[in-house]
């Protein structure tokens, strides 16, 4: 404890004894209480209940893994009826670090074809917006797990955060983030850059050992997650949010020429989104066998705003012009997209006031055209992101909600 | 009778002279209870966040402005996890905010508070909110500039003017 922190707490105890009763905040503050964000408290043992911001991926035997961090420590375990009854929790990382679970930003879990567990998450530094991206991994079916390692090769004390885990047909294991290397280095030298970095490493040998890091553009957004996804040439695709001009967050992509040769970024959204803040609501992607690209974004620009939905067209290479979804009046937001052969599924967010609820749509021909979109969960506390997940031709929404805790709905 | 150890009358003192309490919990309801406060009042209440390099960016100049104006009513808004409260009281020392009102996100209601104060804000941040004789007549997403606050305050002064 620092001797502000001592000194701090003393004149909150004393205030406490001497003004029982009375509020501690300045004006008319009521006192604040410690509460985390999941509805447990921090004295439980770990359990998905309590879990921050929670990953789920299905291996190719339907059973269901998760990770997601408590007290200081990465999780995984795992479901055989589609998230009825969990494996008890096994900690990755066995000395407690801290570790960024709220929003955009959560452990992520991934496995290849062989039934390898990758695990990857965002370690925030003592000083604000720094960061290091670790990674482990398990061959075992998640019995062990390897000492977490730093991906990012330059240690500076900075921003690598908001890491994307991706692993292909191959085993191919990838990692992209928002680095701010650039911007330190300019920092020292006096000069200004703007937004973040994205940068990317691969593994080719199981997690073992990472290629040196490689950057694939300047000037990102700095609060945005990343997205990874593979094309039908087993080639990673990462989409993220960008920064075009002085101030405009438009949404970026880029395909790989090889797996270790990032393509152009080329610019996917164009709503013209003039803001110097930090949106916190990143995109996502799904891409089919054929290769087309199912997009869906936020940006709240005047004109153009709310959730949208984009496709790029492998055959044609080009972008079907982007559709709006969602009810904008009822703050729909965080969209997830996920596709089986030519059927589309989109879930979203919304809050009427009352009740946080996640919506659906569907699409039946490539994202052309869309069914009516339907209310298919609500929650009467507080709720994660939705996320929709694969388990072979079955999807499922994927929910982690203060009351319910991790639900697991069907949405076929 | 009870004595008084001098170390604590020595920490009262000390608490005394503005090491800032931590901020007041921000729930669902906090929002119409400022409004009813503030009344007919004029403020300006600016959301922000620890996560967020553009509100750091914005609090020189809110500093600036409150050292020049310190009868303006600022309300400052973390929407971080109630237990960053220390940290929290640690920017706002910094940046010598710590005497005007401070308040976090009773983060488990975060999209409810939200909502509260305006279903058409989706937390991006900074975000700020200019009141005028208890009417809100600006909401600005992003950073913060010096013409922002000056054109609100010239309207603030006239309207001061006028009652």
């Amino acid at each position: 404890m620092t001797g502000y922190n001592r000194y701090y707490k003393a004149c909150l105890l004393l205030l406490l004894a001497s003004f029982t009763g009375n509020v501690l905040a300045s004006g008319d503050h009521k006192q604040h209480t410690k509460k985390p964000v999941s509805s447990c408290d921090v004295a439980q043992a770990a359990s998905v209940k309590c879990a921050l911001a929670p990953s789920a991926v299905f291996d190719a035997s339907g059973r269901l893994w998760l990770a997601w961090a408590y007290g200081g420590h990465v999780y995984v375990n795992y479901s055989d009826d589609k998230g009825k009854s969990f494996s008890p929790a096994l900690a990755v990382n066995r000395i407690a670090e801290e570790i960024s679970a709220r929003g955009e930003n959560r452990p992520k879990i991934a496995l290849d074809q062989k039934g390898a567990i990758y695990v990857s998450w965002t370690m925030p530094l003592e000083k604000r917006f720094t960061g290091h991206i670790r990674f482990s991994y398990s061959t075992d079916g998640g019995y062990h797990f390897s000492e977490p390692v730093i991906v990012n090769d330059n240690w500076d004390v900075t921003g690598h955060r908001f890491d994307a885990l991706g692993v292909n047909r191959q085993g191919d294991v990838y990692i992209a983030w928002l680095d701010k290397r650039d911007r330190f280095k300019a920092a020292k030298s006096g000069e200004k850059y703007h937004g973040a970095a994205v940068y990317f490493s691969w593994s080719d040998d199981g997690g073992k050992s990472f290629k040196p890091d490689k950057k694939i553009i300047d000037h990102s957004c700095e609060c945005c997650r990343v997205i990874i996804d593979f094309d039908e040439k087993d080639l990673p695709v990462i989409l993220w949010r960008n920064i075009y001009g002085k101030d405009v967050r438009d949404h970026a992509i880029v395909n790989f020429l090889s797996k270790d040769t990032p393509a152009k970024p080329q610019r996917v959204s164009f709503d013209e989104w003039h803001i110097d803040a930090c949106p916190h609501h990143g995109p996502d992607m799904s891409i089919n066998d054929n290769g087309d690209y199912h997009l869906v974004w936020f940006n709240n620009a005047a004109a153009r705003h709310g959730l949208f939905y984009a496709r790029h067209d492998q055959a044609s290479n080009r972008m079907i012009e982007a559709v709006q979804f969602g009810d904008f009046s009822k703050a729909a937001s965080h969209a997830t997209v996920i596709h089986r052969e030519n059927t589309v599924w989109l879930a979203w967010k919304q809050f009427d006031g009352k009740e946080e609820s996640v919506w659906l749509q569907k699409s039946t021909d490539n994202g052309d055209s869309w069914q009516q979109a339907e209310k298919i969960a609500v929650t009467a506390g507080s709720a994660d992101y939705p996320f929709l997940i694969r388990d072979k031709d079955q999807v499922y929404l994927q929910w982690q909600t203060e009351v319910e805790g991790f639900r697991l709905i069907s949405v076929n | 009778m009870r004595t008084v150890n001098p170390y604590w009358l020595f920490l009262l003192l000390m608490c005394s002279f503005g090491t800032g309490a931590m901020p007041a919990s921000f729930d669902q309801g906090s929002y119409q209870q400022i409004l009813q406060q503030k009344q007919q009042g004029s403020f300006i209440m600016v959301l922000w966040s620890l996560d967020c390099p553009p509100c750091m960016e914005e609090l020189p100049l809110l500093t600036a402005f409150h050292k020049q104006n310190p009868a303006v009513d600022i309300i400052m808004v973390s929407t971080d996890e109630p237990s960053r409260g220390e940290e929290i009281v640690g920017v706002m020392k910094q940046n010598r905010l710590l005497d005007i009102s401070h308040w976090v996100f009773e983060t488990s209601q975060e999209q409810r508070i939200r909502y509260s104060i305006d279903p058409q804000w989706y937390g991006e941040l900074p975000r700020s909110y200019f009141y005028l004789a208890g009417k809100r007549v600006a909401a600005i997403s992003g950073r913060l500039k010096k013409t922002d606050l000056d054109k609100w305050l010239e309207a603030s002064s006239k309207e001061k003017a006028k009652s």
